[in-house]
């Protein structure tokens, strides 16, 4: 990393560039650049999730809302919305939606036979869905209706 | 968290001028954010070189508040920090801000947050 970045002094080093920089378009005399880095490396915390984090994002992928997690977990909704907040720091995303997509993801790898730390997010999947085989599987058993009992 | 890889791919082919080097343009004020978008796991930031009045560069208490609330520092505490007044380092960085072509806090937080300490 170059620190004669000119102009910047012991200040120019607190806006480094992000790990993974690169110029996308833009060449000599080129007015516009386009620059391009990989998202959540450095916003990203490596901690593994809690037990109550897991649960959350199992409940989450089946496509709860907050406060019916909050029902199920018997847990205040603050509280879910705290652990949705830690898990999805955790996972580097900003929305639900971002955070169903990296546990999709995760557990294709996991069934490919790849990845280690998500036997027991795809084990509470599997319990509430019956299956594991495909995610097909899991989206025909979206939202299951037995949870007034 | 290493299961994103398969997202992110190679740097794109060498450029003229390294990426750094743009980098230390556009922090520094040389060259203005226009757009930023997300797309296959990276973001992407749309840059162009600063025209008129604001090719004068970022000041040094400018860079030290812009570094420190993009690491997501409150104003107050970055203005204790600094031993300035909140009014001041907001229009610090309000002013830096203009600089590079950010418009909002979230441009900031999306084009700096993964740069800052």
């Amino acid at each position: 990393m170059p620190a004669s970045d000119d102009g910047g002094g012991a200040a120019s080093v607190l806006l480094r560039p992000p790990p993974g920089l690169a110029v996308e378009q833009g060449l000599e005399g080129d007015d516009e650049v386009i620059l391009s880095f990989p998202l959540g490396t450095g916003a990203r915390s490596h901690a593994p999730l809690t037990g109550a984090e897991e649960a959350v994002l199992a409940d989450l992928l089946l496509g709860y809302s907050n406060a019916e997690i909050s029902e199920r977990r018997r847990v205040s909704v603050r509280t879910v919305a705290n652990q949705l907040a830690a898990l999805f720091r955790k996972l580097g995303v900003h929305s639900r939606l971002e955070a169903a997509r990296i546990a999709a993801e995760r557990m294709s790898q996991k069934q490919a036979g790849g990845v280690r730390g998500v036997a027991h997010l795809d084990s509470s999947v599997a319990q509430v869905s019956g299956r594991s085989d495909n995610m097909s599987e899991n989206v025909t058993l979206f939202r299951p209706v037995d949870r007034m009992g | 968290m290493r299961q994103r890889d398969s997202l992110e791919r190679e740097p794109a082919p060498a450029s003229a001028v390294p990426a750094e080097v743009i980098w230390g343009e556009v922090t520094g004020g040389r060259f203005q954010v226009v757009d930023w978008y997300d797309r296959d796991g990276r973001r992407y930031v749309v840059t162009r070189r600063a025209t008129g009045t604001t090719t004068q560069g970022l000041t040094e208490r400018q860079r030290l508040a812009l570094a420190r609330r993009s690491a997501g520092a409150a104003l107050k505490v970055v203005a204790f920090e600094l031993g300035v007044s909140l009014s001041t380092v907001a229009r610090d960085i309000e002013r830096a801000m203009a600089h590079l072509g950010l418009k909002s806090q979230g441009d900031l937080a999306a084009v700096l947050g993964h740069a800052s300490v």
